[in-house]
């Protein structure tokens, strides 16, 4: 037994590795890695009707996107076990002064969901249980954490993939508040 | 000591030094085998790790005194911390546990160099494996002294510190990461005997003595070090979970699965001298592993709770050590992978055997490694693509990494009754069929207590219970008691050869592990509620009542407490205190959970806060079984060490 080809996979996949965490750290350093250039089918349609059972006991007895029809919102989709979530609460938290943020927590244990919530305070005026993804993918959502923002007429202004920042905020997210005539 | 700082800045670079000559001398050394150049080398070696021991010393002094001229304390500690966390607060950030990680590594070396002097028979192998591990030690010591120096002085004196993140002031801390660098410096050991069977071309049953017991020791550190953390998240951070399948814990997962692979296949080698070149991969890819799990966290590539550092420059200078680290040797696998065991006259095993079964667990380590290292890096691969940065999360991990250890724990109990070379299926089908049969009247006594348990709930807790008979089976194998008179029995398991006394605790403790993961993914339960002070609320047939709400001092923080009263349904009661916690100089808030720990389960007060308008939110979780994840875990860390005390030292022939 001497040389055989299987021996090189290894080394391939290493190397395969180090390619693609160099690209990551290269545009990290460059500050060109944003998270905002894929496409949104979503953006521009009208925001389906999704109904949930609410996370928490309010004065509401469910979570509805028809209650809120004839004005502006934004839906923020998230999960206690996700860490991009955690590192844009305080944006989310900023952006629920400007309008009402209902929260769709995805595919979560109900007490983690609120532990998130003690520990990275709750901006939302209501949260929907999506347990299995379900309602996510009937408003477009692919990954978490997205956010969207919705005109009063129900047309989805702005589908944002990945965390919010001060970046987003001073960019696509003022944007679209802009666009609803809202000042920023 | 007002220049202790400096004498261990001094004493860091003699260090540096000291490790080009381990690093020289040992392979020269072996190369030529000179006696006097492996001797200088060794010597080098531990010379090398009192140096690192000064200047760590010097370092943790620095931090007693709140030495505030030297900028790394000055960021990360305060003059009001009390002194363990003063302590842990040394490697509580990026440059001071990469220090700790130098001590550790240099620690290794000096008990490698301890070996080396005594052994006569495998020097040059042991001498070129102290040499890689100089290798490692001279990167790690160049990356602190040259991008990371945790000795920096800062021209103009602060007042006081700027404290340390509230959540690592635990307890937790102080032990957690040093036992998991324990652990993942150790795998360097394993992985510098790999890269020493490659330079020599030979990887045999000599090799794999020698190596086996560093793995085994790295193994039990890294299990503790992970099961610690996993402690630390749960009863101090007030989690309320066990394990999240973040970044930072798979890094640690990963590494263990292979070392677990590891341990296992070199027992082939060493007992049938097969499988040597899957061996020195699975060596090469457990300290990389560890090394690419550090380097995850710690460039800012991943998103994690855990993070302390995102810095992508040191990231690149990390990514840069491990291509050579890793590269190298992974190169030269591919050259040396076919030669590893030419000289070995290796004989075929059956496909029904020992050897299969090994070789079925390893395959199903590696593939749940690679499993959970597609779901880490799946997130950054995506972003790489499209530039969306997601996180695939619990449900990914839970539905893929789940059936592959269900099918390792079905097959586990059987492994050890199988004779090398090859099994008979009729003896080992006498020796299984009372075991399942225990087992379903084990199941089904369960199945009566508890009522309501879903498909997956019964399997786990099957598995459990097969593992438990499968270890109990091999004990009576010992004893005997299949074929021999019952009188000597209890005499033969004293004599129970150390290593298979060990494998069977470790087992046990997978057995024990898996129960109380059933218990907690399938039984647990929670009360959320708001209440007044005097109101109450009921969970499981026990009786609560939120007795008061007051605010308390601590050392340097400030708190609210919440006070229950558990009044279970045989009138006994207890107390739960539970704080949030405001720290003002870090200006950040912590939940400290009232945990009562029992034989059974847990149970968790977490106090959410509140106005006495409004009521006060109170959480009570039900973790059924869930210290039994805690106890199998520490008797696999006491089944490694034992396993390592009785292994041969050389080769014994059978």
């Amino acid at each position: 037994m001497t040389f055989r080809p299987v021996f090189i996979i290894p080394v391939l996949v290493f190397f395969l590795f180090v390619g693609v965490s160099l690209w990551g750290l290269l545009a990290i350093t460059n500050g060109n890695r944003d998270t905002q250039s894929i496409g949104f089918s979503m953006q521009g349609q009208t925001i389906p009707s999704v109904t949930l059972p609410l996370l928490k006991v309010t004065d509401q007895d469910e979570f509805s996107l028809n209650n809120w029809q004839g004005q502006a919102y934004a839906i923020n989709v998230w999960a206690s076990w996700c860490p991009p979530c955690r590192a844009e609460a305080p944006a989310i938290e900023r952006l629920s002064d400007h309008l009402p943020v209902l929260g769709i927590n995805q595919r979560d244990e109900q007490e983690n969901a609120l532990d998130f919530l003690n520990t990275f305070g709750d901006p939302y005026t209501a949260i929907g249980v999506d347990r299995d993804g379900r309602a996510s993918i009937e408003i477009g959502v692919q990954a978490l954490p997205e956010t969207l923002i919705i005109g009063p007429d129900g047309t989805i202004i702005l589908h944002h993939r990945g965390p919010i920042f001060a970046n987003e905020m001073n960019g696509v997210i003022r944007d679209a508040l802009i666009t609803l005539g809202i000042t920023p | 000591m007002p220049h202790g700082t400096e004498i261990g800045h001094f004493a860091l670079a003699l260090a540096f030094g000291l490790t080009i000559t381990q690093a020289l001398a040992l392979f020269a050394g072996a190369r030529s085998s000179s006696a006097g150049m492996i001797r200088l080398g060794w010597q080098a070696a531990i010379m090398a790790f009192i140096l690192v021991v000064i200047s760590f010393a010097m370092l943790t002094l620095a931090f007693l005194r709140s030495d505030f001229s030297v900028a790394l304390v000055a960021s990360h500690s305060h003059s009001l911390k009390p002194w363990l966390y003063k302590v842990s607060g040394v490697w509580g950030n990026h440059e001071g546990s990469l220090l700790l990680w130098v001590l550790i590594l240099t620690l290794f070396g000096a008990l490698m160099a301890g070996q080396l002097r005594r052994i006569s028979d495998g020097r040059s192998t042991m001498a070129y494996a102290l040499s890689i591990q100089g290798m490692i030690s001279l990167a790690f010591i160049g990356l602190i002294l040259f991008t990371s120096n945790p000795f920096l002085r800062l021209t103009s004196l602060p007042d006081d510190g700027n404290g340390l993140n509230p959540i690592l002031q635990d307890p937790g801390l102080a032990f957690h990461p040093p036992m998991l660098y324990l652990g993942y410096v150790g795998l360097s050991v394993g992985f510098a005997f790999a890269v020493a069977a490659l330079i020599e071309g030979r990887a045999d049953a000599r090799w794999a003595v020698l190596a086996r017991r560093w793995v085994l020791l790295a193994w039990a550190a890294l299990t503790a070090g992970i099961a610690l953390g996993s402690w630390w998240a749960y009863y101090e951070l007030g989690w309320g979970g066990w394990w999240f399948w973040d970044p930072v814990e798979n890094a640690s997962l990963m590494p263990w699965l292979v070392a677990t692979a590891l341990i296992h296949s070199l027992r082939v080698v060493e007992k049938r001298n097969l499988f040597h070149s899957w061996t020195v991969l699975l060596a090469i890819l457990g300290f990389g592993l560890s090394l690419i799990g550090t380097f995850i966290v710690r460039s800012g590539l991943l998103t994690s709770v855990h993070a302390f550092t995102n810095d992508p420059t040191r990231g690149i200078v990390i990514l840069v050590i491990i291509m050579i680290a890793v590269g190298i040797p992974l190169m030269l696998y591919a050259m040396r992978a076919g030669t590893l065991g030419r000289d070995t006259m290796a004989e075929a095993h059956a496909l029904f055997s020992r050897e299969t079964a090994l070789q079925a667990n390893n395959l199903l380590l590696v593939v749940t490694t690679v499993t959970v290292l597609t779901g880490t890096l799946y997130p950054l691969v995506i972003e790489a693509v499209n530039g969306a940065r997601i996180s695939v999360g619990p449900p990914f991990f839970e539905a893929s990494v789940g059936p592959l250890l269900g099918l390792m724990l079905f097959f586990l109990p059987v492994a050890p009754l199988l004779a090398w070379k090859q099994a008979s299926f009729s003896k080992i089908w006498r020796q299984i069929w009372p075991m399942l049969m225990i087992t379903a009247v084990l199941l089904a006594i369960v199945l009566m207590l508890i009522s309501g348990m879903n498909a997956f709930a019964i399997a786990t807790i099957g598995l459990g219970i097969w593992v438990m008979t499968g270890v109990a089976a091999d004990l009576f194998a010992v004893m005997g008691l299949w074929r021999q008179h019952p009188t000597g029995a209890w005499r033969r398991l004293r004599g129970i050869p150390l290593p298979r006394l060990g494998m069977n605790l470790a087992h046990l403790g997978v057995a024990v592990f898996t129960i109380g993961v059933a218990g907690v993914s399938f039984f647990d339960d929670e009360v959320i509620k708001r209440l007044q002070i005097g109101d109450h609320m009921t969970s499981g047939d026990a009786q609560f009542t939120l007795t008061s709400v007051a605010p308390v001092i601590g050392p340097n923080y400030n708190a609210t407490a919440a006070t229950v009263i558990k009044t279970a349904a045989n009138g006994e009661s207890s107390e739960f205190i539970s704080e949030i916690r405001t720290f003002p100089v870090a200006r950040s808030q912590t939940t400290e959970a009232a945990i009562q720990t029992g034989f059974l389960g847990d149970t968790y007060v977490v106090f959410g806060g509140g106005t006495p308008e409004e009521g006060f939110v109170i959480h009570i979780y039900e973790k059924p079984f869930i210290t039994w994840i805690w106890g199998g875990a520490g008797l696999m860390v006491i089944g490694g060490i034992i396993t390592m005390l009785g292994h041969p030292t050389r080769r014994q022939e059978a």
